[in-house]
């Protein structure tokens, strides 16, 4: 029998793992980005298995003086994996750009929602001071006042208002049944056990309903784009400053234009006018404080109040991630 | 030549000679340093660089305009191919970019003694903690007496000299990639190739 070529009896030498690495970091660097970077390295059969991993940079700002101050990593871990055909030494599996776009989105998004529920239970009794006048639209406050003052509420009690439909308005409420500030028997709304204890306990009207505020707040912060609605713009601002002070490890102080920018990305432009009220409010009821360095007002979150913040537990995951 | 004389803050006000590039910090919560690093370079041929010509023919855009020429996100950072060069020596009009791997500090410190500054890749994350994270961009400046690149950091500062052995670990995880950016005089102003 004739014998093969030694040429097609020759085999392709599989990749090491050195040249896996090397050929991965190449592939992350041209089509994914700068910032992610490769991970641990599993080796099968036929392929090298390698995590994409993101240290996400973030430059902690002086405002002060306008120079940053220090780098920090916020480790966001595995956001995705390569596959390397280990003979072929090619690509065959791999997140696309967006995709990994977006799980780095979600991540920090993450980070700041954590900040923001933690931020609503350590300043629940501060929030619930804020004057119910500057509220945003939202049905909670007003059906929580109905209750308080006239203790219960038929559903077709709100059919008289065509902008907004009962039952629509009671799937809004039931984050305060959640928390037991109320009950919903069919179609009556009657005060929950929490809300009874809380009338119990103070005599005047506006302390009941900044007392159950400061409950929802509390226990209901999972329900955070309810809370949002509630609280609005304060909380926006509360974030910005909180969790610039979680990056830095500290309350760092924030010019004003620091924060119209980032509030911008949140809020349209005619709000802005309304910024520094929303601040001074906030340093009335105890969420912000301000300082003047050279000739500028600064803001920024109070210290004590951080310290709460970090040793809640809702921030024990995004404290990982800062380590 | 676009060069002035400075004293190393950290370094004892060691003196050394670095071009005129201008410092921009990246923006405080985004990937932006290739586009930081480029505006640098940009500015530094607009405004300093010893040629009229060339001053006048380069444009100067703001970092979101760069970011956009050179297809940035906020989470990803830049895609560092030949295509990125592509991209920037059409938007640079005057100015040619060559992506090069394999580079050595003497052969960048070469550039910087014609008047020629030059973006270095590095593990940005490797050089400040010593663990390998994503690349980072920087401009080569100028070299400190002991041979230390200097570089202007948009994380960090201005005239940031780096140890060269930790610098050149840092740089060879990212194979020693370097942008260059050059003058093109076969370039005619209005943007055509004689």
């Amino acid at each position: 029998m004739p014998k093969e070529p030694i040429q097609q009896r020759l085999k392709d030498l599989p990749l090491t793992k050195r040249d896996a690495e090397q050929l991965a970091e190449e592939f992350v660097l041209e089509q994914i980005g700068s910032t992610p970077a490769i991970g641990a390295i599993r080796e099968t059969d036929s392929s090298f298995v390698i995590d994409i991993e993101v240290s996400y940079p973030r430059v902690i700002m002086d405002e002060a003086t306008g120079e940053p101050r220090k780098t920090r990593f916020i480790e966001l871990g595995k956001i995705g994996e390569l596959v390397i055909d280990k003979f072929k030494g090619q690509v065959i599996d791999r997140p696309r750009y967006y995709d990994v776009q977006n799980a780095i989105r979600e991540k920090m998004n993450f980070i700041s929602e954590s900040v923001e529920k933690a931020l609503v239970r350590v300043a629940a009794d501060q929030f619930s001071l804020l004057p119910f006048a500057v509220h945003l639209h939202t049905p909670v406050i007003d059906v929580l006042s109905w209750l308080l003052l006239r203790g219960s509420l038929q559903l077709h009690d709100l059919d008289i208002v065509p902008a907004e439909p009962a039952q629509k308005l009671i799937s809004t409420l039931q984050p305060l049944e959640q928390v037991r500030l109320i009950d919903i028997r069919g179609e009556t709304v009657v005060p929950g056990p929490i809300l009874i204890g809380i009338e119990e306990r103070f005599e005047r009207t506006d302390k009941q309903l900044s007392a159950a505020l400061a409950h929802y707040f509390r226990e209901g912060y999972h329900f955070i784009d309810s809370i949002r609605q509630v609280l609005g713009p304060h909380l926006t601002l509360s974030s910005i400053m909180y969790e610039r002070a979680v990056e830095s490890e500290e309350p760092i102080l924030l010019s004003l234009q620091q924060i119209e920018k980032d509030f911008n990305t949140f809020y349209r432009a005619e709000r802005l006018l309304k910024l520094p009220r929303y601040l001074v409010q906030l340093e009335a009821i105890g969420v912000a404080e301000k300082e003047v360095r050279s000739g500028t007002t600064m803001w920024r979150g109070l210290p004590a109040l951080y310290q709460n913040l970090r040793n809640e537990e809702l921030l024990e995951p995004v404290g990982r991630m800062f380590a | 030549m676009a060069k002035r004389k400075v004293l190393l803050i950290g370094r004892n006000n060691e003196p050394a000679e670095v071009l005129m590039v201008p410092w921009f910090p990246q923006h405080d919560t985004d990937n932006l340093c290739f586009p930081a690093s480029l505006m640098m370079v940009m500015y530094y041929y607009s405004d300093y660089y010893e040629n009229a010509e060339i001053n006048a023919a380069t444009p100067k855009m703001s970092l979101d305009q760069i970011a956009d020429m050179c297809l940035c996100s906020r989470e990803n950072g830049t895609r560092i191919d030949n295509d990125l060069a592509a991209r920037i020596s059409e938007g640079m009009r005057a100015l040619r970019a060559t992506l090069k791997l394999g580079y050595s500090l003497e052969e960048v410190r070469k550039h910087a003694e014609k008047g020629l500054p030059t973006i270095l890749i590095y593990d940005g994350h490797y050089l400040l903690t010593g663990l390998r994270g994503g690349a980072h961009a920087g401009v080569y400046i100028g070299t400190a007496k002991n041979g230390d690149p200097i570089l202007n950091n948009p994380w960090v500062s201005s005239l940031v000299p780096y140890p060269r052995p930790k610098f050149e670990d840092a740089w060879d995880i990212r194979r020693r990639r370097a942008l260059i950016i050059e003058p093109v005089v076969q370039k005619k102003i209005d943007g055509e190739t004689q």
